[in-house]
């Protein structure tokens, strides 16, 4: 047994090795998410806005451009429940909050990632939530949470053609070396022929639990908002005119309805910019993001109605 | 928990530490632990089943204890009915109840009848076709006298649930596991590292594999509609390999598992692509239920005694059956029934069992005759599996017509390089270790220490490389 022990322990340690310089290299190596928790974790207290919401705000809102101290914690693939859970396990240490800039797009209300998705124990590491159960393992390595996904990062990061990300002090990424227009030579006439097919299954969930489900949490963030006198801001990010076209229209109906009824009763502020000249072809990365240039100038203007 | 996951990589060292070095002191503790282990594996799939499971194991217990003790055989026989009514009955109701539903409003609808069928929201518990046919085996061997029952419910749990058989084999029989489990296990050195060696390769085989050709089957499967002839053909290749990986390769990992407790299990592969009929094929073809099959229905039924007849209708019979087991889906019963057709020449011209020892044994390379024989009876596999795969009849029907179109001679479009190489690889080492238990067994063993190790890192590095999209396997659906 001693032998046996002793062998597999020698032959397995590179193994052990190996797998724990993983954790450490991932751990360490720059990007958007860890900058972003980061930022917010060490500068909580003196966050006077918050800006909540999926890759629309994540791509689309640069807190560099907010004249007063700003947390963006919208994250790719980041649905209503995971704002909620941000929002409501922070709000209470944010002492200098004042106001909640929050995504309400088309895409937003119905959905709700499975229990499944490879991110929440990104958030129960960084932020300290734990949105649905978190494996034991996923609680002590990051790496394990998708390890196709950091595989992929690692081999990217040392082919010979790769460019880093340039991401600023608050985990916004300020240079993105591929994006679908890009890549398209932001040629109007191939981006709108290639439109149905990119866009054949983009955002096209309908469930109305989800929906109820999304509607209460929002609810629960007005009337906390109301009660602590901060200030909760509904936007509805630029668009471009493929995305808008490719919408269901029913589902876009449900969501415009809820809006009006949200105007109605709550009396919130509500900015739609999804379908606005003074947005750009060259201000997007892809039919529904925004681009670094697109981001200055949505940014700029979330931060004049806000202070306006 | 799977075994190609972290949380399984976590399991076993706790459980192996407890067991060979906490409760080592007597076998009987041991079994409580593996008792409790498995269980506590059972529940991370479905706590909801346990029920199910320790319910079968209480039954198959005490009708095996009230059939052995049973004064008149009017009482035997009622409680072995019993336990093959209720064990067959679970069975039918969690894995076959849609189906039957199912199929008799269409034969309704066929009359111009047209029923509201109660379909229920039933969920497969996992292991159940698995862990039944355990305790079924353990019943009808009581019945026939072919053994005695065990009276350490301890001892018998631990047969039914033993954790890397209980999910998905292979399907353990009573005479072969109940006496391991019943006298103390000595660690064995060269048996363990055997067993590391095991679970190594069935990773590889699972992971690097299996979970890769999954991707492209599905992707050709799921689009079957636009795809041309010579993709299908890829499609159903990539399926054929997947599901040989998947089921082998979960084998392996179970055996190994098993051996690194000091217990055997049966083996369930061994090398079936390189059958040179299809006889041959469903002796090294997931061994544990065709023996099953064999042993408690062909040989009931009458086996080969009978004349012509009674030998056709008995396969058909055991490959309808074997059909239906893999699930409720007229696919399966349609792969069932190819196979017995397959099979029939066979028979007919009594040459069922020319193929029994290892191909090309001693030699490197097959000779011509062989490699035919081979090839055919590969790619009858081949065209089976399709029937295996699709979603349903007309899928398939519709798959094989999109076969065989001009297509065909097209070039394919799905051209994963890398995919075919690691197939190369593969077949490779499998051909190289057929004639051992499993190909890793005894693979690089002459060559210098440093030289076999940097082969088992290599396997280590290409299976972390793959590792993450921990696909379920596919054995777990039956």
């Amino acid at each position: 047994m001693k032998q046996f022990l002793v062998k597999s322990l020698w032959f397995l340690l590179p193994v052990l090795l190996f797998f724990t310089a993983v954790e450490i290299y991932i751990r360490n190596s720059e990007n958007a998410f860890i900058t972003k928790a980061n930022y917010f974790q060490k500068n909580k207290e003196q966050i006077e806005v918050l800006v909540l919401g999926s890759s629309h705000n994540q791509n689309g809102v640069n807190p560099k451009f907010f004249r007063n101290k700003t947390a963006n914690l919208s994250y790719g693939s980041q649905d209503i429940q995971i704002d909620s859970a941000l929002f409501f396990s922070n709000v209470k240490q944010m002492k200098n909050l004042e106001k909640v800039v929050f995504e309400l797009d088309y895409h937003r209300l119905d959905i709700e990632n499975e229990p499944t998705f490879y991110r929440f124990p990104w958030y129960y590491l960084y932020y300290g939530i734990e949105v649905q159960p978190v494996k034991f393992v996923n609680k002590i390595s990051l790496y394990s949470s998708n390890v196709d996904f950091f595989n992929n990062i690692i081999l990217d990061q040392f082919s010979s053609n790769y460019k880093p990300q340039v991401i600023n002090e608050f985990g916004f990424v300020e240079a993105n070396y591929s994006n679908d227009f890009l890549d398209l030579n932001y040629d109007e006439t191939k981006i709108e022929a290639t439109a149905k097919e990119r866009l054949k299954s983009r955002h096209k969930e309908v469930s109305d639990e989800n929906f109820k489900h999304n509607v209460s949490r929002i609810e629960s963030m007005i009337a906390y908002c109301k009660t602590n006198n901060i200030e909760l801001y509904f936007f509805s990010s630029p668009l471009y005119k493929t995305y808008i076209e490719n919408k269901i229209p029913k589902k876009d109906q449900k969501v415009k309805n809820y809006i009006q009824q949200l105007i109605a009763n709550h009396k919130i502020h509500y900015y739609n910019f999804e379908n606005t000249s003074r947005f750009e072809l060259k201000d997007f990365s892809n039919d529904d993001h925004l681009n670094a240039k697109g981001a200055e100038k949505y940014t700029k203007l979330i931060d004049s109605i806000i202070y306006q | 928990m799977l075994f190609n996951s972290i949380n399984f990589a976590i399991f076993l060292p706790i459980v192996f530490f407890l067991y060979w070095f906490v409760a080592n002191k007597n076998y009987k503790h041991q079994n409580i632990l593996l008792l409790v282990a498995s269980y506590f594996f059972y529940a991370c799939w479905d706590y909801r089943f346990m029920f199910l499971l320790i319910f079968s194991t209480l039954l198959d217990y005490f009708t095996g204890l009230k059939m052995f003790d049973a004064k008149t055989s009017i009482g035997k026989k009622f409680w072995f009915w019993l336990s093959i009514g209720v064990n067959l009955g679970f069975l039918g109701f969690f894995k076959y109840y849609n189906f039957f539903a199912e199929s008799f409003a269409e034969a309704l609808a066929n009359f111009g009848l047209h029923v509201d069928v109660w379909m229920l929201n039933v969920i497969l518990p996992v292991g159940i076709s698995f862990y039944t046919f355990h305790g079924l085996s353990y019943v009808i061997d009581i019945y026939y006298n072919k053994i005695k029952p065990e009276r350490n419910f301890i001892d018998y749990a631990v047969f039914v649930s033993f954790f890397p058989l209980l999910v998905a084999g292979p399907i353990e029989r009573a005479t072969h596991l109940l006496p391991q489990i019943q006298r103390p296990r000595k660690f064995d050195y060269t048996t363990a590292i055997d067993g590391l060696r095991q679970i190594l390769w069935g990773l590889f085989k699972k992971i690097v594999i299996a979970d890769n050709c999954a991707e492209y089957a599905n992707l050709i499967f799921n689009d079957s509609a636009h795809q041309s002839g010579s993709n299908l053909v890829l499609g159903a290749l990539f399926f054929t390999f997947q599901i040989y990986c998947d089921f082998s390769g979960y084998s392996d990992i179970a055996l190994g598992t098993a051996r690194l407790f000091g217990v055997e299990l049966l083996r369930n592969f061994a090398f079936p692509y390189f059958s040179r009929d299809i006889a041959e094929f469903w002796r090294r073809w997931h061994i544990s239920l065709s023996t099953w099959f064999r042993d408690y229905l062909y040989i009931p039924l009458g086996g080969s005694k009978g004349g012509i007849w009674m030998k056709v209708r008995n396969t058909f019979i055991i490959f309808l059956v074997s059909g239906f087991w893999h699930g409720a889906n007229w696919t399966f019963i349609a792969w069932g029934f190819l196979n017995a057709l397959y099979f029939l020449p066979l028979l007919l011209a009594n040459k069922n069992r020319n193929n029994i020892g290892i191909v090309a044994e001693g030699r490197m390379l097959p000779n011509v005759r062989e490699i035919f024989s081979i090839g055919i009876t590969f790619l009858l596999t081949v065209f089976a599996w399709i029937f295996f795969r699709a979603n349903n009849m007309t899928h398939a029907l519709s798959y094989i017509k999109g076969i065989f179109t001009k297509s065909l001679l097209s070039m394919p479009t799905v051209l994963p390089y890398s995919i075919f190489a690691l197939l190369v690889f593969f077949i490779t080492i499998e051909w190289i270790g057929r004639e051992h238990q499993y190909a890793l067994q005894r693979f690089g063993m002459k060559w210098p220490k440093f030289l076999r190790l940097s082969f088992y890192y290599l396997l280590i590095i290409l299976i972390f490389a793959f590792m993450g999209k921990e696909q379920e396997f596919i054995y777990f659906q039956f």
